[in-house]
Formats: C-alpha cells, structure tokens, sequence
C-alpha cells in the first residue's frame, strides 16, 4: 500500500527508546537499510483519532492518522499523563501488524491433517455452527468438563473473555501461560500482606511514579529511591513506564536494579546486582536479615500498623485470636504488652493513648501455659541465618555492593519501594519472592506514603482494567458464576490454590490430564493468543498433548504456530487498531477507538458471544440466560449480539464505575474521551495515609488495609488457610471464598529458599557437569511476548535470538561472537546466535523466547516453534516441582549446555530484504466481520 | 503421544490371530505403524471416518478410488466432518493406503496432472486409480477394532472395572445398582443419560485413583467410549463389543 508515511530508518529513530536501548546491547541496527519514506496519498482530509495502544499492557495515548479509510501514521499522544506523546517500536508496529499479510482474514477451516497447513475459507455462520456442534454434543456427553480455553498477554487480549466464557459454560478450565509465570503471584501475594497493591510496574499499579511534573509541586513527593527487582521498564514498556523512569531518574531518584542482564535501567543504576537466575529469594531474606539486626525498620509503623506484635501459636503457626486465651473478642489479636507484663488483646485499631505497648520481639508464656513468638520474632530467627555473605555466595554477587543496595533503598524510605518483575514469577520460588518484596517495603513502613510504590489507588483492585469479565466475578450468588462444585475440580486447583483468584487452572496438570485422561479429559481447546508452543514451558510437550484433543479452535490476528500446527479451525480477531476499549490512565479515561475494521475479523468478544448464542440455540440453558439482561445483570452485561451492543456496554461500565452516571453509551462515552473522573490532586490524595481515613461503615474507627486484621500482615499465616481452606486471601472477604476446599499442604506464611531444582553450583543434588550454564530470558524493547516477529520493521531489528553469554564462558565453550549456537537442556535443544558480552555474568546465559513465522510455509511447518524457541529447553513438567501456592514452573533458573552449531537453522530469515513480503498490503475498512454476521 | 489403549495394543497385538500379532510386534519395533497410528491420535475428529473407509478398503481392494469413495460414502455418516475422498489421501499420506495410477491397466509412473500433459498418453486411453491397504493399513483399522480397546482398558485398569461394568449395564438398560436419583434410573433400551452415568460411577461415593487422587465420571465416560464400549447417540448407549464385555 502506499499509505504509510514512515521510513524504517524513521521507524526506529521515532522510538528513541528502543535505540538507546539497542545501542546499549550494540544490536541490530546497522542492518537498517536507507529507504525512501512512502508517501501518503493526497486525495482526502487527514483524521487524528486519539485512542490507546495495546501492543503492551502500557496501553499508552496514541493518536492515529486515518485517511481514505485506512491508517497511515501513529505517533504517541501528547495529552496523555502515562507516555506524554512517546511511543515505542511496538506501538508504531501497529500498522504493520495490522496491514501484515499474514493476517488471518476469513474463518477457515482445516481440510487436512492437524499440521498440514492446508485450508478452506468458511463463512462465519459455518465456523460458529461447526464448531457449536461439536461443543454442544460434547456438552451433552461430558459435561462442562470437556472444555479448556486459553489467551495470553501478547495480541490484543480481552484478557477475561474466556474464564467469561467458561462461567456461562458452567465448567471447564483456562489456563495463561503467564499467570503463575508472569504477575499472578505478585498480583495475588503482595495485596494479601499489604493490604494494598502489588508492584508491578508494568501491569499499571504503580502509579505513584507518574505524578511529578503532573501534580502540583507543593504537594507532590518524587519517589526518593526505585529498586527494580526484575524490572526493565526500558525495555518492557518504553513509552510510559520506560519514559517516566528515565525521567525521574533523571531528576535524582536513586535507583538499584537487580537483574542477571545489564539492561538499560541497570546500567543507569547506583548500584546493578547481576544476581544468579533464581536466587532472588535468598538475596531478599538476607535484605531482611541486614534490616532487623540493623534496626533500621520503621518501628511506629510495624508496632501500629502490621501484625508483627501479634503473638502466634507455636502449633498451627497462625496468630492467636484475643478468643482463644479468653483475653478478648474473635476479632482481636494477642501481643505481650510491656506495660501490663502480660499477654493482651489488641484491638482495633491501636490505642492512640498509649495503653497499650507490644512487645516486638520475643517468647513469652500465656495464661493457659503455652509459650508463643511474636511475628516479627519469628520472622527474625527465620532470616537470621541469611548473612550479607551467605546471599553473596549463593546469589554469585558482592557482599559490599548487596549491603549498598540495602542503604540506598533505606535511605529513601518511606518515599520509597521496591517493583517485583516478571522473572522471580517464572520460578519455584514465586509465592516466595512476592512475600519477600511485601514484607521490605512493609518493614520500611513504603505503604501509602507519598513518592512509595505501593499505593491504595482503584486502578487493579477494582476490575478497572477489564471491562469484559467472568459473571459473577464480584458477586457469588450470580446465577451465572461457575457452580462451586465445577470450580473446585478445575485441574490443579486443589493443590495450587492460589490459582483461584484468577480463576486459573495449572497447566501441567491440564496437559497430564488431556495425556493420561485421569482425573477427567478435556477434549475441547479454544485458544485465544498467538504462539502457545513459543510461550509455555517444555513446548514439546504442549504439542504433543495438544494434537489429540478433539477440536483445537484459535482466534487470532495472524498465523501463527497454534493456527498451522495444531488448530482445526481458525477465527479471524481484530487487531487493537480494529477494536473498543477502555483504560483508566491515571485520574483520566482513555478509549481505544476502532480505527478501521479489516477482511472478517471481530474482536474476540464477538467471538465468544456469538458461540454462546449458537450454543443457546441448541438449548444449552446457561448461554440462553446470558442474554437476558434480568439474569446476566447490568454490571457484567449479557453476551452481544452485535459489536454496536458491546460497544454501548463499555460506554456503560465506564459511565457507572467511573464518572456515577448510569445513563452512558459508547456515544456518550467517545464524545468526551479522554476526560478526568477525578482531579489529579485528589487522584493522590485518596491514597496517601488512607489507612488513617475514617471507615466506609463505621467512621469512628480508620478504614486500615485490606486485609483480615486490617493491618498490614507481613506475617501472612492467612497462606495457612488458603491452603486449608481456598479462602483466598486467608480471611473469607476476597472471592472465591465461601466453602471449604480439599486442603493443600499448608502454605508458609513466612518466605523460605529452595535452590533451583536444576543447579548450577556443584555438589548441589541438582547440579550436572552435562548442563554447566544457568538460562535466563527477559524482555525486548520490539516484541510483547510472541508477538510482533512478522512485522518487518521489528523483526530486522531483532531478527533472531541473541544469545549472551559472557566473555569468560565463551572462551570456556570456545564461541566467539556471531557464531551459531546449540542449546540443550535435558528437554531439548534449539538454536540461538552468540553475542558475547559483559553484560551477563560467567555461567550465566540469557535468552529471550522466539518463534520463525517464516518457517510456517515450509515443508515442516513445526520448525517454526522448533528452530530458535527457548521453551524447548525449559520446565514444566512433574520431575520439578512446582511452587506450592501458584503451581509455578520453572522457566528462569534451568541448567543448559551450550555448544557451537555448524550453521543457522536453515530456512530462516535474517537480512532486511528477507522481510519485504511481510510489509503492508493494501486492505479497506469492511467493517470486520461483524458487517457479515450478528448472532 | 500415542494413547495407552493403543500403545498396549500394538505392544500385545491384542485380539489378533496370530500372523496379525507377530505382524504388528514386527511394526511397532520398526515404528513404521506408529505414522498410521498418528494419523487418528493426532486428528481424533479422523477416527471414525479413517476406520469406516479402511473397512471399505479391506474389504475391495484393490480397487478402483471412485468406487470405494463411492461405497463408503453409502455407508458415511453424516456427523463425519471429512469428504472420503479426503480420508484416502491422509491414508496414503500415513502409509495406510497407496494409490496406483494406470493407463490401460498398466502402472503409470506420475500424477493425473501428469498424465493431463503426457502426450504419449492417448487422449481415449483408460486412466484408473487403483487403491490397496497397506499392512499398516490394516494394524491401524484392526487397533481401532473396539474388542481389542475395550479389552485392553479393562486390563490396564483393572481397580476400575467395577465403575466400568457399572456403566456397561447402565447403558445396557439396567438401572445402576444401588444409585437412588431419578437420573440414576433414567437409563432404558434407548441409553443412558449423562446424569445417569455419572451416578453409575458414583454408586458408591467419589472414585479415587489407587493414588488417592478423585477421578471424576468423566474419565470414565471418556475411556469407555474411546475404547468402544458406548457410543452417543442422543444418549450413551452400550456398543455390541460393550455387550459381550458385559456378557463376559
């Protein structure tokens, strides 16, 4: 098409970002070839829609330029609080992806075998039945149970749409291969301790960084020191999160970044700790340790506001109730109060007189003759064994520069705090980490204090981020939440009970139970993201359970591996440019404006919809009632037949959650969008100190945190009752948590280290002299997770997988940069391309996940997952366990070997011309397929 | 993957005469079967058509493609979601099947579009596509054969086959025994409910692995079908190589 206005050299200049960054790692970029800009056709007005990207979970301001129909520019939107007009290379891939001619346009149907890759163009009324009528027998055979559904961060999810799907379905599983690997422990763990928010930086809780320069001055406090734990907001999410950094960094914010890579975030660090994969946890207790014996915790805040006086019983391991010693009430605590030389009841909240003084440290014996710890005593003699010295050897860094870490963190304390990134997620120790990273900024009192990570702010505690969600989310007598008794068989929900609260299953149970069948087979998999076998753990494996399920479905933008190698039918999905949404973007609302509808593809949740209505048809009663509005109810909204209904239910959510009007649209909503729902000044103020306001129900006492105790609960012995109990925050007021559940074994309510599973420290019983490197991944600044590797521009930015490895360990295997590498695990093999560098660490190797879309037209269109895919190398399966809560497998922290290949996989594209047929095709806006078909 | 009914079957080359077993035994170790066996473990949708037209191929080849399309499509079901003719060429892609092209009877070294170009084929010559089943052909069909399956499961799962004998009379038309819901007894001659067959494996409370672990009706449900021994027709009903499991 001649439409885009932009050169490949402009593409990368515009994300300047993305060049510093590739600069930083020596990449790429001399392979950009000098091009003539194409020009845009002059023959009508120029419109600039202002909408909201989502190639990243940044979701930044982009204003789009639409011309003729189709769109020819995008640039960051200068109005918007997040990115103030940067964008990333992502973002501005838009176009490409959109136009890409890999675009899955039509649904189609297989007509070979699984994997032949030979296809015909269907209607939709024909998918939509097809594919009804096998659910539906299945439905009728099986029960609910037949079905598993998916998605994934990357490609435009409407990320709840299936477990949505699955309420109304009334059973079944979904599974993400995020999830336990990516977010779910941070999201789920640190709001149980803090009674406040997580701190991903990238998922959107951390707000607090955006303000300076937006708040007035006088009343703004800039965040003092940032310690990026895992985090590369210079790659993950350069147009906010990456831009905000780099300008508060700018301005004086200390900062210590803790990652095995030099990223450019580390490189710019005070101080970087280039910590060994998977030994996060150990570097965090001795965090702990160095601030107890130091006495550097914030002592009005921990004996006030947390639960660490509290005195705990030495047998169950949870906190005593005032109840139990006949001291008090059900719903006070018990701690030695110095004054009275005695065991008391703590009530709530602490007594401002002084009454009452705890002990914070000690045993001491009850009335009743037991002897009890307080919290903070136990937690003390749990981490005293974590010397500065232990954590250096273990986590292979300097004793010195761990212990200067420390003191720039408390130095800027409490304006202060730590981010968990996405990599202690991807490892055994995940529940553990997210407790470690709560309990620091808990002991340094960095809770909803001006310029601290962690702030009481409605973006993620509400359901903000998702418009779309499962009925009865919120509300469990919901005729159409998931019956309790289907809940609780989801696959692996008994044991990982921390999966519940996002209504998750365990994938490697999903995958034994599709291979073996026991304890029930799913036969039915709808898959909605792109590259699964590129993106979970062991993809072998996936693939083999996968091709002898009975019908795989995938909706998606572009072809992909799932679509080739496993699917039976595919449904054509819109791209972000293509669809509605909506996103809180600080004290404003930003909408994301369909800019054009392209061949047949609809959003994903027209296709869910329209499943459910063809499944209503056949009299599945569930699909009937999600249609009528007097049972689906107005917050969730029915399923639509039309997008203009979905469209008019975003509006509605909007209007009724945000601005209190019940009467909105999606006219009225796009005529004012973006807009404020509430002034930046009090966008701050409603968190700082909120613990102090006065209670919603009863104003005399403060509303305290989110948590059982209404304390912080660093402490956490609720993980005692998740287990117990499924109750999932341990105390019965987060949902699901109504019944008792077949018990777990009884999660910790104190973190703890287990040494990767596979080692690379000799004598450890996981170590092999067979795989002597430790693997890790981690983000680039031109993909979000699989997307985006058949997009020209991107892909000759990083055409193939970057093997780091330092240059000690490269003279060890004899590689020298450029060369072509074997990587084996005890799994597999697959390739990557050697850069040598000092920017890991001896024995440690890095890299990022790939999949070849140009293999998928060859003679095996399997290489396409197979040539450059890391998950072929990584865990999850039950030779290594998994993490107790989350069910977490391993894919950071697993032992490879590494050898020099003859050559690059064959097939593969590398140079820049290789990319040409990828660039744009000339495609008018048909209105998707929601011109062709209504249910 | 292959599933276990089938890696025991051609392991044991179970319910074959003798030739078949030694047959089969020969394949699995040379693993030339198991690209057969692929072709219905990775394509379940391809099960019952691959064996409704390798009955046909059985039974006439050799023979002419058009006339054994045309003889399974009598017999085809209309839930198949493939064409036959689009069952024959994943069979000779599996080495289940070979076609051979002739010209006047004799064999012809090409393809029709070859032969369209071929000019020293006469323009009123007899071009025919004959078909043959090869000996994987006929392992893969004698692998589906249910006797085999069922019999297979019930040996591998012995702690289960009370739960599976449950079910066999419960689609056989005999209430299942012991269960007191009204669903229970809505098994007759025209089936079973799924309802009635969940409280069939039930009877006596949830069923536990010999781990300990619960295994829902649906794995039952699930095996016994994929063995053979029930089908869906509107409802579960028992199979003929059901019945004479039953029978014993």
């Amino acid at each position: 098409m001649a439409a885009t206005n932009i050169s490949r050299r402009g593409f990368v200049k515009l994300s300047a970002f993305t060049a510093a960054a590739a600069a930083m790692a020596g990449s790429a970029t001399a392979n950009l070839m000098e091009v003539e800009p194409a020009h845009a056709a002059q023959t009508s007005e120029t419109q600039k829609i202002r909408t909201i990207c989502r190639a990243c979970l940044n979701n930044c301001g982009m204003v789009a330029h639409v011309r003729d129909g189709k769109v020819i520019k995008l640039e960051g939107d200068p109005d918007d609080p997040m990115n103030k007009g940067a964008a990333c290379a992502k973002g501005l891939a838009g176009i490409q992806a959109l136009y890409n001619p890999n675009r899955i346009k039509y649904p189609m149907k297989r007509v070979g075998e699984r994997g032949s890759n030979e296809w015909e163009r269907i209607s939709w009324d024909q998918a939509i039945n097809e594919i009804a009528d096998v659910m539906w027998e299945w439905y009728q055979k099986e029960g609910p149970k037949c079905l598993v559904t998916s998605t994934g961060g990357g490609g435009n999810p409407q990320f709840f749409s299936p477990a949505r799907f699955l309420s109304v379905w009334g059973g079944g599983n979904f599974f993400e291969p995020g999830c336990a690997q990516c977010y779910l422990p941070r999201n789920h763990m640190e709001f149980c301790l803090n009674g406040t928010a997580d701190t991903s930086l990238a998922d959107g809780p951390v707000t607090e960084v955006y303000l300076p320069g937006i708040l007035p001055d006088e009343l703004c406090t800039p965040t003092k020191t940032y310690v990026m734990w895992g985090v590369g907001p210079s790659y993950h999410g350069i147009g906010s999160t990456g831009r905000v950094v780099t300008e508060l960094r700018n301005n004086g914010m200390k900062t210590v970044v803790i990652d095995p890579r030099l990223t450019p975030d580390a490189a710019r660090a005070d101080v970087w700790l280039p910590i060994r994969p998977g030994t996060d946890v150990a570097l965090m207790l001795a965090w702990m340790n160095y601030i107890i014996e130091n006495d550097l915790w914030a002592k009005d805040f921990c004996r006030e506001w947390t639960n660490l006086p509290f005195l705990v019983h030495e047998d169950t391991r949870l906190t005593y109730r005032a109840s139990e010693l006949g001291l008090g009430s059900d719903d006070e605590y018990v701690v030695w109060d110095k004054n009275a030389n005695a065991a008391v009841a703590m009530p709530y909240p602490y007594p401002a007189d002084g009454s009452i003084d705890p002990e914070m440290f000690g045993s001491y014996t009850l009335p009743n003759g037991e002897t009890a710890r307080t919290a903070f005593q136990i937690m003390k003699e749990h981490v005293a064994d974590w010397t500065i010295e232990r954590a250096a050897e273990v986590c292979w860094l300097d004793a010195d520069k761990i212990e200067e870490a420390i003191n720039i963190y408390v130095d800027g304390c409490p304006n202060a705090g730590i981010s968990l990134g996405v990599a202690t997620d991807q490892a055994r120790n995940s529940a553990q980490a997210a407790q470690g990273d709560a309990i620091l900024d808990i002991l340094m009192g960095c809770i909803r204090q001006p310029g601290s990570i962690v702030q009481d702010r409605p973006c993620y505690v509400e359901p903000c981020n998702y418009v779309v969600q499962p009925f009865g989310l919120h509300h469990p007598d919901h005729p159409l939440r998931m019956p309790q008794e289907e809940a609780n068989a989801r696959l692996g929900y008994t044991e990982h009970k921390g999966l519940g609260h996002w209504l998750a299953s365990h994938i490697p149970t999903v995958l034994k139970a599709i291979e073996t069948g026991e304890p029930y087979r799913p036969r039915i998999w709808i898959e909605r993201s792109g590259n699964k076998l590129a993106m979970i753990g062991n993809a072998q494996r996936f693939y083999d359970a996968m091709m002898t399920t009975e019908l795989n479905v995938h909706m998606y933008m572009h072809w992909t591996t799932t679509s080739v190698c496993l699917a039976d039918y595919v449904l054509p999905t819109a791209e972000w440019l293509e669809t509605a949404y909506a996103q809180d973007r600080l004290n404003t609302y930003a909408i994301r404006r369909p800019c054009t509808q392209l061949y047949e593809a609809v959003d994903e949740c027209m296709h869910w919809s329209w499943l459910a209505a063809a499944l209503a048809k056949r009299g599945h009663q569930r699909c009937i009632d999600s249609f009528n509005p007097d049972i689906a109810g107005k917050f969730y909204g029915t399923y639509w037949r039309t997008y203009e209904e979905y469209k008019d239910y975003v509006g509605y959510f909007v209007g009724s959650f945000y601005y209190g009007q019940d009467d909105w649209d999606w006219a009225t909503f796009d005529a004012q969008a973006p807009s404020e729902y509430q002034t930046i000044e009090e966008y701050a103020a409603k968190s700082y100190n909120s613990h102090l306001f006065p209670d919603e129900d009863n104003p005399s006492v403060p509303a305290g945190f989110h948590t059982t105790s209404r304390r912080c609960e660093p402490y956490f012995d609720g993980n005692i009752l998740l287990g117990l109990t499924g109750a999932i925050d341990g105390t019965g007021t987060m949902e699901p948590a109504t019944d008792v559940f077949p018990a777990s074994d009884n999660y910790n309510p104190l973190p703890y280290y287990l040494e990767p599973y596979e080692s690379p420290v000799e004598g450890d019983p996981g170590y092999s002299a067979d795989y002597p490197f430790v693997l890790t991944q981690g983000r680039l600044p031109v993909f979000h997770h699989g997307t985006l590797r058949n997009t020209p521009y991107t892909r000759e930015i990083f055409p193939y997988p970057e093997t780091w490895i330092n240059p000690e360990t490269a003279r060890e295997i004899g590689v020298e940069d450029g060369d072509w590498l074997w990587l084996e695990s005890r799994r597999g093999k697959t390739q990557g391309r050697c850069r040598v560098t000092k920017s890991v660490a001896p024995k440690v190797i890095y890299q990022e996940r790939f999949w070849n879309p140009e293999l998928l037209d060859s003679d095996d269109p399997n290489r396409a997952w197979q040539a450059m895919n890391i998950n072929l190398l990584t865990q999850n399966n039950d030779e290594c366990p998994f993490n107790d809560v989350y069910g977490t497998y391993t894919l950071r922290g697993i032992c490879i070997n590494v050898t020099k290949a003859d050559s690059a996989p064959e097939g593969i594209w590398i140079e820049p011309t290789d990319f040409t047929p990828w660039l744009p095709e000339e495609s008018e806006n048909t209105g998707g397929g929601n011109a062709v078909y209504g249910a | 993957m292959r599933s276990r009914a089938m890696m025991r079957f051609v392991k044991h080359g179970k319910a074959c005469d003798e030739g078949q077993s030694s047959c089969l035994l020969q394949l699995s170790q040379e693993g030339a079967i198991f690209v057969a066996i692929d072709l219905v473990e990775h394509n379940p949708m391809m099960k019952k058509p691959v064996a409704a037209m390798l009955s046909v191929l059985v039974e006439l080849a050799p023979c002419d493609r058009r006339a054994a399309e045309d003889a399974a499509r009598e017999t085809w079901d209309a839930a198949f979601s493939y064409a036959p003719g689009t069952i024959v060429d994943a069979l000779e892609r599996a080495g289940a099947a070979t076609e051979q092209l002739t010209v006047n009877g004799e064999p012809y070294a090409g393809t029709l579009e070859d032969i369209q170009l071929d000019e020293s084929v006469p323009l009123d010559a007899q071009v025919e596509a004959r078909l043959n089943v090869t000996p994987d052909g006929r392992a893969l069909l004698a692998s589906l054969d249910p006797a085999a399956t069922l019999a297979a499961l019930l040996d591998d799962k012995p702690h289960y086959a009370p739960v599976f004998m449950r079910m066999l009379s419960a689609c056989a038309g005999a209430a299942a025994k012991g269960a007191d819901s009204a669903d229970a007894h809505a098994a007759s001659d025209a089936g079973a409910t799924r309802a009635a067959l969940e409280a069939a494996v039930e009877t006596d409370g949830p069923v536990h692995s010999p781990q300990g672990e619960r295994v829902y009706p649906q794995f039952f449900i699930d095996a016994l079908e994929t063995a053979g021994g029930i089908a869906w027709q509107g409802s579960w009903v028992i199979t003929e190589a059901g019945r004479r499991t039953l029978k014993g």
